[in-house]
């Protein structure tokens, strides 16, 4: 009995492809953010943020001779509250799979919630984003 | 070539005009996209302003002694004050290696990342290759200082 071939899934060409492409042995495109999980009113606290990207600096030759397009991370921003805590434009020169660790200033009410945003964007149009909370003390 | 001021003729020979070709010749046979020197670079950031020599203490470029693998060397940049700062590397393809700005939000003025230090220049026989780092901040509005630092690589850089 001749049945219809079961409908093809559309190819993902969103964030399932990108880490599927970015995903060559441990890589993986999600962002890694570490800091503590509460902090006083006016304390300054290290931030961790890292995402795993090949920022190819378009002048490596692949594995068939071809140049590599350029495709890095060209930004990077962190916001405490909506206010700017670090804003930072990458060049090819950053290494792969960048770390970047800065200091952030806390300030809220005893009490709340304050939210760091974290934001990368690169060459591809692909965004990658973070949001974590710390409790104000 | 000249131009004669008062008549708004501007005169052309034929040598002039041969002059031109030859000159255009050779723009196209230089490399198509040569390294930007780093003064260019850095009076691109600073909007043409000349940083000073950054006083003892107020800038710092951390490193590690030792430089294993030129892809991926850790670098912290740090000022005691500073709204930007910004890496350059001479002999890197892109001499700006990263520019950072720091908001109202920020606490110490101070970045860590890993960067790209390989350089295109092949080092003598036997000698390491060596990279020359600045570390540009802009202390106050259109103030910029600068920090020069050398660097010896024994691990290759940008080819992979």
């Amino acid at each position: 009995m001749a049945e219809t071939p079961p409908e093809r899934p559309a190819p993902d060409t969103g964030a399932t492809a990108l880490r599927a492409r970015l995903n060559r042995g441990p890589r993986q495109s999600t962002p890694k953010v570490t800091l503590p999980k509460s902090a006083r009113s006016g304390a300054c606290v290290a931030v961790r943020a890292a995402l795993c990207h090949p920022m190819e600096t378009g002048r490596r030759a692949g594995d068939d001779g071809q140049i590599v397009p350029r495709a890095i991370i060209h930004s990077f921003s962190c916001l405490f509250n909506g206010e700017t805590v670090i804003d930072v434009r990458f060049e090819p020169g950053v290494s792969p799979d960048p770390e970047l660790v800065f200091e952030a200033h806390i300030d809220g009410a005893a009490g709340s919630v304050g939210l760091f945003d974290f934001a990368w964007q690169d060459d591809e149009g692909h965004r990658f984003s973070a949001r974590v909370p710390i409790d104000i003390l | 070539m000249r131009a004669v001021a008062g008549e708004n003729v501007l005169k052309l020979t034929r040598r002039d005009v041969l002059s031109l070709g030859f000159g255009a010749t050779a723009a196209m046979l230089l490399p198509a996209r040569p390294a930007m020197a780093m003064g260019d670079a850095i009076a691109i950031y600073t909007n043409g302003v000349v940083p000073q020599a950054a006083s003892a203490g107020s800038l710092r470029l951390g490193l590690p002694q030792i430089i294993g693998d030129a892809r991926r060397v850790p670098v912290v940049l740090e000022a005691v004050q500073a709204r930007r700062l910004a890496l350059f590397a001479k002999g890197a393809p892109s001499v700006l290696l990263a520019d950072v700005r720091f908001g109202p939000r920020a606490g110490a003025r101070r970045f860590e990342t890993s960067v790209r230090l390989g350089t295109q220049d092949t080092p003598e026989r036997g000698a390491d290759a060596v990279q020359d780092l600045v570390l540009v901040a802009e202390i106050e509005p259109n103030r910029f200082v600068q920090l020069e630092t050398a660097v010896s690589l024994s691990g290759g850089g940008y080819a992979n």
